[in-house]
């Protein structure tokens, strides 16, 4: 994977246009999951994702760290993901309500325990633990300090477990 | 029931198994890049035309007339920012700008007059008096230009004169003013602070191709020495001639060399030796005398130290100043008077013209304000026997440059302006021809002419025009009082 995406992200560096959809290819899942961990709803996570690769598109010749390009990548999403949330906030009823009233309630325990934990602790659960993301890395990702992020995994897996656990 | 890191993640990703990018997500990644590309393609392409546009638009007005009269961009730039100039400075001097000007870079007496009856605005006056200064041009020909529609930036480049040098001007006039301020601004703007200029007055007694000897003073003649003799450029083998056939008389102003020697600048020959004054050797710091020597008309300006019938003498100007009876007196708030008005402790203005090496005054303007004494029964009159005044109402002007005045104790009078008429209004502010109207109320001093018309020497509203009179110290009475 890390060779492939390596070659990969040589080509769109060299200006391969091809090359360009062969990244979106190697790491589209993974900032599928990430996002949705954060926002919730596929219609806010398709937008995001839209908007992360198009600006990715616009400094694609930029791109001469390969290690680096993932996590430039959920940089860029997770950046156009809190402003979406934001304006999704200004517009829209209270999303957690929604989300644990609406149409979108959901029945599995574990899915109604990530509900109910804040988006930035939800997305840091989702990176440190779905996509094994180093805390460095989501520092890097998230601007926060580490002492945060390590907070913020700690409140979650709390909650988890007693949402778990108990049911509340 | 315990949960460790790893049941975390089998959580997760149990959760977010199902979560997976759409099949269309790539195709509407790809749309919104291609968008993205059309349109920055699109606004690439505008960009550059209004870059190449403004580019072209710069480079051609740089070298082209675009702006018509106004002439090319740096020259309408340059004529902003020298009318910005002439409008500060105008604000600066208050009063009568244009002369304050003219005084200031010691123009002739008759280039003010010019300026002031053309039909420019003040600012647009210093503005050509600064110009022609610095261009060496007759101030007429740059109000020609003017007339001709030309802005002043084209003007400028046409007489290669640059936004420097304006600034330069300016600054030589705003220095003036504010000596004035302080009482001082008789002297020129260009003062000579080494004392190195030397003017000297009497007998010729050797000359050569190379030296001139003037009162036991020997001066080089060089190669920009001039030598004038009644007016016309003289050779040193003429003056030579001359000297072999009688005695010559010289006025020579000069500089002193870093060798001691003198450089003759300036040598006005003369036949007789009342031409020139007994032994009058100035060594002096005030270039003034430099000044006269090349100029027949200039201005001073100081406190009168010394005033008799025939002599004035102003402190500031280090020579005699002769009164004689075509001397004009006027004081503020008293119009015109005669010489004995002049007192010493005065500070007055002094128009006074250079002939030969005697400086007679031609019109001296007391500062002081007037106050009023039982003694003031001959204001306007003149003790040129010559010169006489009328007052009365203008009831016709013709295209000539005439009008017919009616007064109380004469038929109507054809009086005739000419170039060295002045046209004032009561206070004292020169105008145009143009400008006066019939109704109007007028002091006309002027001489009669073998026609029985008058040449008018100087004509003053008094009353009857909006623009030009102030009705301040004017004898309103219509009464043709005429020394006739």
């Amino acid at each position: 994977m890390d060779d492939e995406l390596r070659t990969v992200v040589t080509r769109v560096h060299s200006g391969e246009e091809a090359a360009f959809d062969d990244l979106y290819h190697l790491t589209v899942r993974q900032l599928y999951k990430t996002l949705y961990t954060y926002l919730m709803t596929r219609e806010d996570v398709e937008d995001v994702v839209q908007e992360a690769y198009l600006k990715l598109y616009q400094v694609r010749r930029k791109l001469d760290d390969t290690r680096s390009v993932p996590v430039y990548l959920r940089m860029i999403a997770i950046n156009c993901a809190r402003r979406k949330f934001r304006r999704s906030h200004a517009v829209r009823a209270p999303i957690e309500e929604e989300d644990v009233l609406g149409t979108e309630i959901v029945k599995d325990v574990v899915r109604e325990a990530l509900q109910q934990l804040s988006p930035a602790d939800r997305l840091v659960m989702g990176l440190f633990y779905g996509d094994q993301t180093s805390i460095q890395d989501i520092c890097r990702m998230t601007g926060e300090k580490e002492g945060t992020v390590k907070s913020r995994l700690s409140r979650a897996r709390e909650r988890l477990r007693e949402v778990i656990d108990h049911g509340t | 029931m315990e949960h460790d890191d790893r049941e975390y993640t089998d959580m997760l990703n149990n959760e977010l198994k199902d979560i997976e990018p759409g099949t269309g997500l790539h195709s509407k990644v790809r749309d919104g890049i291609a968008r993205n590309v059309v349109h920055m393609r699109h606004r690439n392409t505008a960009l550059g035309a209004v870059v190449i546009a403004v580019v072209l638009t710069m480079g051609l007005s740089a070298v082209t007339p675009v702006f018509g009269r106004n002439g090319t961009l740096p020259q309408v730039i340059t004529a902003m920012a020298a009318e910005q100039q002439a409008k500060k400075i105008s604000k600066t001097l208050g009063t009568a700008p244009v002369e304050q000007t003219g005084t200031a870079l010691q123009t002739s007496v008759t280039t003010v007059q010019t300026v002031s009856d053309s039909a420019l605005s003040e600012t647009d006056g210093v503005l050509a008096l600064v110009i022609a200064n610095k261009s060496g041009t007759p101030v007429a020909d740059v109000l020609k230009l003017r007339a001709t529609g030309l802005g002043w930036g084209r003007i400028m480049a046409q007489l290669n004169v640059s936004g420097r040098d304006i600034g330069k001007a300016m600054s030589q006039v705003k220095a003036a003013a504010a000596t004035k301020g302080k009482g001082e601004n008789s002297k020129p703007a260009v003062d000579n602070t080494d004392g190195s200029k030397i003017v000297v007055n009497g007998e010729i007694t050797g000359v050569s191709t190379s030296l001139i000897t003037v009162a036991a003073k020997t001066f080089v003649i060089g190669s920009t020495t001039q030598l004038k003799y009644q007016g016309k450029a003289i050779t040193p083998a003429d003056i030579a001639t001359k000297l072999a056939a009688g005695k010559l008389y010289a006025t020579v102003q000069g500089t002193k060399q870093v060798d001691t020697s003198i450089l003759a600048n300036v040598i006005i020959v003369q036949d007789t030796a009342e031409q020139a004054k007994q032994e009058q050797v100035n060594e002096q710091t005030n270039p003034s005398n430099e000044q006269a020597a090349v100029s027949n008309d200039q201005q001073a300006r100081g406190k009168v130290t010394v005033v008799t019938a025939t002599v004035l003498h102003v402190d500031g100007f280090a020579n005699d100043i002769i009164l004689n009876a075509d001397t004009k007196v006027e004081q503020v708030g008293a119009g015109k008077l005669d010489i004995t008005a002049i007192k010493v402790g005065q500070t007055v203005q002094v128009h006074v013209a250079l002939s030969a090496t005697t400086y007679t005054a031609q019109q001296v303007h007391i500062e002081d304000k007037y106050v009023k004494a039982d003694t003031t029964a001959n204001e306007d009159q003149t003790t040129d026997p010559s010169v006489k005044t009328w007052q009365g109402t203008i009831a016709a002007i013709f295209p000539d440059k005439s009008i017919t005045v009616t007064t109380e104790v004469n038929s109507p009078l054809v009086f005739r302006i000419v170039a060295t008429s002045v046209l004032q209004n009561a206070s004292h502010k020169s105008f145009l021809f143009a400008t006066l109207t019939v109704g109007q109320k007028v002091t006309i001093m002027g001489k009669t002419l073998a026609d029985h018309s008058v040449e008018v020497v100087k004509l003053i509203v008094t009353t009857g025009t909006s623009a030009n009179s102030d009705n301040g110290n004017s004898n309103d009475n219509g009464k043709g009082n005429g020394k006739h």
